[in-house]
């Protein structure tokens, strides 16, 4: 659905993006990640036609999206920073939003009065940030899209809210196969409701996958052994953290969870736990494997 | 979707004319407390005398002629319009979420534009039909016509899309909108700028270069100068002008239209929309402060040479690194000097080229033989317009003064003695090469092949070794017919003479009978040809003139009677003219001395008592003594009293005086 194949874009003699390739397929959730200065905010000006690429291809559904204005009828985008003209109000602004979309839906907008409990008639600069973002998501929703591209989206909702909008989302993707690509730091959000994982750093994607593969591929285990750890005990590549209290070990590796299993059990540890693991420390350790280490900071 | 529909989004349109419709609003108050309703409060007020008056002043106003509050407006209205109407390319979260939405970028253009646009005209037409209205049922009746009204909506309409144009393609190639009004103004006055600026370098580099003092072209081309000067109602093909300027406007617009296709939204808020730009940007602001600092420094120091060079160094340096700062938004551009250096090292190479007369400007002077005429006068325009575009009704029709080529024909010289003349007293100026002292003159040869050579020359008329080579051409009779209007007086045109002196306080003499007019013509053409280059030179002898009222003519020529001139003299003794008018020694009651210098530092209670003289032969001295012409302090005014009148001459004291003068300017010194 959305593609993005050897995108490259600098900006004067900084290369922010370099040969990236993406792709998210129809009616899934594709999670976006990455540290601040990767390029996700770029990435996302491409996908959504607003920069124009250096090289490479930008389409939806293999049409390009640049200067397109009937891919961008079906697309919505909510950046992090929101813009609205400064007098209207939120009913003036879904009156021109209902002009420019082909799509729109005044049912919607309507019924969707019920999720957001903002009076209408209100000028919209004048809310608060967090009210904003409700209205650029009820706005965007009533425009009927196929895709949706939401930077930071959830920033500054509260715990509720970001459900109810998580939930009218997914059942967008889930009723009207909405494709929809999502940039976030909160990596526990983005667990609950992604399908798909991206990894941007440096410029390029470089880890994509599914979440259910990214989680079975990457472990975290607890050892204890009786007396001192034996000498060479997994120091290999696929090993990404390894942290010693003691006799307790606790490392992070990649592979085939029952081969590690078997190499660690080889070892006779007195305790052997899988623990789990989550996205932000996936994350983290993926990084760190390319020269993006955590460091340990000392205060 | 048709075409229609696609470019102009109507959406969009509305919200704009939503967002923007105060400033339409208070620009029609404005017009209309301005125009409409002031021109009612005087009708309704006036008095009888005051009707001619009223009518102007509407009939000025209506035509946009020497109006500045509706020129003020003009050019700030339509420029903030077009920096309101885009704002939202110039920062980035608007633009995102702008070009966000299914809109082409040729329709954002055309709708923003066109809506800007609409904003524009409608306080125009409101006011025009207001006007109608008034017409029609009230006493503006009698001062507007439909035409009037109609003109001034043209107009109006007119140099609103002009300047509009302008400040929206400026605003397509600047990411900022305090740069986009900026540029908008910078540009217009730009090339008068760097006109002058330039004219000034090369005129310290180059011994003999001249130019034009200003350049008439952009004064009466450029919007900014065109509307202040109204130069298009003197424009004698004021259609065909008028089209070729909404042409202009229409061009502009259609380029702002490509220019923005291109443009990369991630230079909102950037100075310089186009990174192509930034080297045109950043070497044209380096080169521009430098002429400006080389012509502050320079002329501040009385143009110094080194002064010159200091200032093209300190101003060309600001100049770069301001540029890069504004480039790259930060301060921190010091290591980036090496384009500077560039920079520097081609203009040393250039300057030197100049100042070692490489092309061989200085010294180039014709041969007698190529030159076909020389125009040797101090008016470039008057040169340009008579001698090399053939147009002078141009000129004339620019100074609204029909007779004005006739009046002051050109000093054109065409016989082989005077280009020879002129020849040589060019080698002798490239020879001593003063600046200095003098007054500045056009040497521009007309070559028979064609060509112009165009030089500038400081020429002194008292300096000694100048005057050996002016004297011949000055004393020609070609010089003169060309210099003196005395020579071109046809009796049969003058209606009246009148002859008086400005000293004796006396009524002038009329002469009306023709004998009297033909005989005084012919003589004031003989002491015109036997004047030397002394008298043609000298300063004294301005007191008495002939003043002369052509028929078809409406002011009067004024011819100066010089002391040498003593045939004539003679003639008006001999018909009994000259005691009516003229001063006598008789007259003079008394003379009182004062320094110049009290009159400067001290206000009348102050100023200590002149020294009054009484006898006839110092009064005498006096009379006749050169009147000092270099305004040094230490002057003496002699105020000499005439009959219920009075006149004063400035002497100077290092004149060669007698004895007993010279004890009356001790007894001024010990005074003080």
């Amino acid at each position: 659905m959305i593609e993005a194949q050897k995108l490259t874009k600098s900006f004067g003699n900084y290369k922010v993006l370099e040969d990236l390739n993406l792709k998210v397929k129809k009616a899934s959730v594709y999670g976006l990640l990455g540290p601040n200065g990767a390029g996700k905010t770029t990435l996302i000006k491409h996908l959504t036609g607003l920069y124009r690429q250096d090289q490479g291809i930008v389409t939806i559904d293999d049409q390009p999206v640049y200067e397109n204005s009937q891919v961008k009828g079906q697309m919505i985008y909510i950046p992090d920073d929101l813009y609205f003209f400064s007098q209207a109000s939120i009913e003036e602004t879904a009156k021109f939003y209902a002009k420019i979309y082909p799509d729109w839906n005044w049912n919607r907008y309507e019924q969707l009065k019920q999720v957001f409990p903002i009076d209408s008639k209100r000028r919209v600069v004048k809310l608060s940030k967090g009210m904003q973002k409700q209205v650029a998501f009820w706005l965007g929703i009533s425009s009927m899209p196929k895709v949706m591209i939401l930077d930071e989206p959830v920033d500054g909702l509260d715990p509720v809210m970001r459900k109810k909008v998580w939930s009218l989302i997914l059942q967008d993707v889930a009723e009207r196969q909405v494709s929809v690509l999502v940039s976030s730091h909160n990596l526990r959000e983005l667990e609950d409701v992604c399908d798909h994982i991206g990894i941007l750093h440096k410029g390029k994607i470089v880890v994509e996958r599914e979440l259910d593969d990214m989680k079975s591929d990457v472990h975290k285990f607890q050892l204890g052994f009786a007396g001192d750890i034996p000498e060479g005990f997994l120091v290999g590549p696929e090993v990404l953290h390894r942290t010693q209290t003691g006799s307790i070990l606790l490392l992070i590796a990649r592979g085939d969870k029952n081969e590690l299993l078997q190499r660690m059990k080889s070892a006779n540890p007195v305790i052997l736990d899988v623990l789990p693991l989550t996205l932000e420390e996936i994350f983290i350790y993926e990084l760190g494997g390319m020269g993006y280490d955590i460091q340990n900071i000392i205060i | 979707m048709t075409f229609k529909t696609s470019l102009f989004n109507k959406a969009l349109i509305l919200s704009n004319l939503k967002r923007y419709w105060w400033v339409s609003a208070l620009y029609t108050l404005a017009l209309m407390a301005y125009i409409p309703f002031s021109h009612l409060m005087k009708a309704m007020g006036m008095e009888v005398q005051n009707i001619t008056w009223i009518q102007d002043t509407i009939d000025r106003m209506l035509s946009f002629s020497q109006d500045d509050v509706q020129a003020i407006l003009i050019c700030t209205v339509p420029v903030l319009m077009a920096v309101l109407i885009f704002r939202y390319l110039q920062v980035d979260k608007s633009a995102v979420m702008m070009h966000s939405l299914p809109i082409k970028r040729s329709s954002h253009y055309a709708s923003h534009c066109l809506a800007g646009f609409v904003l524009l005209i409608i306080p125009a037409l409101l006011n025009s039909l207001i006007m109608i209205l008034l017409d029609y049922f009230t006493v503006l009746g009698s001062f507007y016509t439909l035409p009037k009204i109609f003109t001034w909506l043209g107009l109006n309409i007119f140099f609103c899309l002009f300047f509009y144009s302008i400040a929206v393609l400026v605003g397509m190639f600047t990411g900022s909108s305090v740069a986009q009004i900026v540029f908008t103004y910078i540009i217009q006055i730009l090339p008068i700028g760097i006109y002058v600026l330039l004219k000034f370098s090369l005129e310290q580099l180059l011994f003999g270069f001249g130019e034009a003092p200003y350049s008439l072209f952009i004064e009466d081309n450029y919007p900014l100068f065109l509307l202040f000067n109204s130069a298009f109602l003197r424009n004698p093909h004021m259609v065909g002008w008028l089209l070729a300027y909404i042409l202009t406007a229409a061009a502009f617009l259609i380029l702002g239209w490509f220019v923005y296709k291109h443009r990369r939204l991630e230079t909102a808020g950037d100075i310089i929309a186009f990174p192509a730009l930034y080297p045109a940007f950043k070497y044209g602001m380096t080169f521009c402060l430098m002429l400006v600092g080389g012509t502050y420094f320079c002329g501040a120091s009385r143009q110094s040479l080194p002064m010159l060079i200091l200032g093209y160094v300190i101003a060309s340096a600001l100049g770069y690194f301001v540029a890069e700062v504004l480039i790259h938004k930060s301060f921190r551009v010091l290591h980036l000097y090496k384009g500077y250096l560039y920079y520097a090292l081609v203009i040393v190479i250039l300057l030197g080229g100049l100042s070692l007369d490489v092309s061989g400007f200085v010294k180039q002077v014709p041969s007698p033989e190529e030159v076909e005429k020389v125009y040797f006068g101090y008016n470039y325009n008057d040169w340009f317009y008579f001698e090399k575009e053939k147009n002078p009704e141009f000129l004339e029709s620019r100074y609204q003064d029909s007779g004005y080529f006739e009046d002051n024909p050109p000093i054109l010289l065409e016989s082989q003695e005077n280009i020879a003349g002129v020849i040589e007293l060019q080698k002798h100026l490239i020879k001593e090469r003063k600046r200095e002292a003098g007054s500045s003159r056009y040497i521009i040869y007309t070559l028979k092949n064609g060509d112009y050579i165009l030089r500038q020359y400081n020429i002194n008329e008292a300096d000694q070794s100048d005057a050996a080579f002016l004297k011949p051409i000055y004393e020609s009779l070609e010089y003169k017919k060309l210099k003196f209007p005395a020579m071109r007086l046809v009796p049969e045109d003058i209606k009246l003479m009148s002859v008086e002196d400005d000293r004796s306080g006396k009524r002038p003499v009329n002469l009306t009978g023709t004998k009297d007019i033909r005989e005084l013509t012919e003589l004031l053409k003989n002491e015109t040809i036997k004047m030397s280059y002394e008298d043609m030179t000298s300063s004294r002898d301005s007191y008495m003139r002939v003043s002369v009222l052509e028929n078809n003519k409406r002011n009067e020529q004024n011819i100066l009677v010089q002391s040498s001139f003593t045939s004539l003299l003679n003639w008006l003794k001999d018909k009994g003219y000259y005691d009516q008018f003229a001063l006598h020694l008789e007259d003079i009651e008394s003379v009182e001395l004062e320094k110049a210098e009290d009159r400067a530092y001290f206000d009348n209670a102050a100023t200590p008592s002149p020294v009054t003289i009484n006898e006839r032969e110092v009064i005498e001295e006096l009379l006749n003594i050169d009147p000092s012409t270099n305004y040094i302090s230490n002057d003496v005014i002699a105020r000499f009293n005439v009959r219920n009148h009075v006149w004063s001459k400035r002497v100077s004291l290092e004149a060669g005086v007698s004895a007993k003068l010279k004890g009356y300017f001790a007894e001024l010194e010990e005074d003080n």
